[in-house]
């Protein structure tokens, strides 16, 4: 029976909007759970480096030992690396312990205040490894993360252990600040009923709406709709059609096979990076769920099953 | 205190299966598969695709307790195929529409970095 039962999705993307840390982009020909598990693969399960264990040698500073630790845990750490190393619990070098180069890199800071007073900022912080630095190292227009401040004489003496990490383990491991999406607004304007406006009214709806989208062409003075992809449905325009007395201008509906997605990351990944990686470990997750063999076949074709593979029975 | 380790959540206890079935006794073309360590991303994704399948019955997932990391899908289908046959034509459907995403997504990357 292969070939008879669904056709997958072809979904396309466009990209809308791209930083390195911000990206903006719509996926088309696809479903709403599609979406929500691109997303929460985003957030939760995108390996990332984080600062997971201290060793703190002299802290003579106004901070707690477990504060600085804190504050350090939450330093995002450039996470292009994730590949080559491994996970610290089953790395095979140093039996899960998690000190070894093969699954964790050292940050050392030491610093000393000599004079009045000394911002630490995660500049200070020296990596054993030039790929795996605080994300703001490398931008000179940055101070970069401020960790603590000392007056003259403190001194603190550290080396941090950052190891990779999922972000369903710890929310320091989570590569992203925000990741939303929205089902795509459609709009229908009833052109005959908009006809029935003169300009001022025309105007004067178009500025109801909170956010810029509606647009009044200026050759043919019709009402339109000229970014969809930014428009965020309120029902502010219904309202406004019905206060007006026209009720029915304008319907609103969502596209179930169309989403904006907003991905901001906090700095350890780009964002482009973030949305490949989300796809490469969605696919790896269904490759681990696949080993499923066929024992049960249908009564057709039953004396051509050559296999006898057993599966778990549970009670 | 007595909260359950987080590696928990996601690490796969040497000697499991990650997914077992499990026939139902009453019905017939009826059957019921468990992930382990899986959630409400796969389990979603999996019955929707499940349902586009146009000789699947009935198909539905649920996570039994927050607790238990585990993911139930319960499949029926038409005498013309089979819960396995149905899952399988899921999983490999949502590998090509991944594929296909990540094509896509790479090609329109290069074309808006070079239109930058």
């Amino acid at each position: 029976m292969e070939g008879d039962s669904s056709d997958p999705h072809m979904p396309r993307g466009r990209i809308l909007k791209t930083r390195d840390r911000f990206m903006k982009f719509e996926l088309q020909g696809t479903t709403i759970n599609f979406a929500q598990a691109l997303s929460r693969i985003m957030t939760a399960e995108v390996p990332t480096i984080a600062v997971d264990y201290v060793v703190i040698e002299e802290n003579t500073s106004n901070f707690s030992d477990s504060f600085l630790a804190g504050r350090l845990r939450d330093i995002p750490l450039t996470s292009r690396r994730t590949t080559s190393l491994c996970y610290s619990s089953d790395c095979p070098n140093c039996n899960g312990k998690g000190h070894c180069p093969l699954c964790s890199v050292k940050l050392r800071l030491n610093v000393k205040c000599k004079g009045k007073s000394l911002h630490v900022t995660s500049k200070d912080l020296s990596s054993s490894d030039p790929a795996v630095v605080p994300f703001d190292f490398q931008d000179t227009a940055s101070r970069g993360t401020e960790i603590l401040k000392l007056r003259r004489g403190q001194e603190v003496d550290l080396t941090a252990i950052a190891r990779k990490g999922l972000g369903k383990d710890d929310s320091k491991w989570v590569p992203t600040k925000v990741v939303t999406y929205f089902a795509l607004a459609k709009v229908r304007i009833n052109e005959e009923m908009m006809e029935t406006l003169t300009l001022e009214q025309k105007k004067e709806w178009v500025d109801s709406c909170h956010s810029p989208e509606f647009e009044i062409d200026p050759c043919t003075q019709k009402v339109v709709l000229s970014h969809p992809e930014e428009y965020v449905d309120d029902e502010e325009v219904i309202r406004k059609a019905e206060a007006m007395g026209k009720p029915g201008l304008v319907e609103l509906y969502r596209r179930n096979d169309t989403f904006v997605f907003t991905v901001k990351t906090k700095g350890s990944l780009k964002a482009s990076d973030l949305v490949m990686k989300a796809m490469d470990i969605l696919k790896q997750r269904l490759r681990l769920a696949n080993p499923v063999e066929d024992n049960d076949t249908p009564d057709q074709s039953a004396g051509s099953a050559s296999h006898t593979q057993d599966f778990d029975e549970v009670d | 205190m007595n909260a359950p380790d987080r590696y928990e959540r996601f690490v796969l206890p040497e000697g499991t299966k990650k997914v077992s079935y499990e026939k139902d006794t009453r019905l017939s073309e009826t059957g019921r598969f468990t992930l382990e360590k899986e959630d409400h991303t796969l389990g979603n994704v999996l019955r929707m695709q499940v349902h586009r399948d146009p000789n699947v019955l009935f198909a539905g997932y649920k996570v039994s307790h927050p607790l238990q990391n585990k993911v139930e899908l319960r499949i029926q289908t038409t005498i013309q195929s089979s819960p396995v046959q149905a899952y399988n034509q899921a999983i490999n459907d949502l590998d090509k529409e991944l594929d296909h995403m990540k094509n896509a997504f790479e090609a329109e990357m290069a074309r808006f970095t070079k239109d930058q």
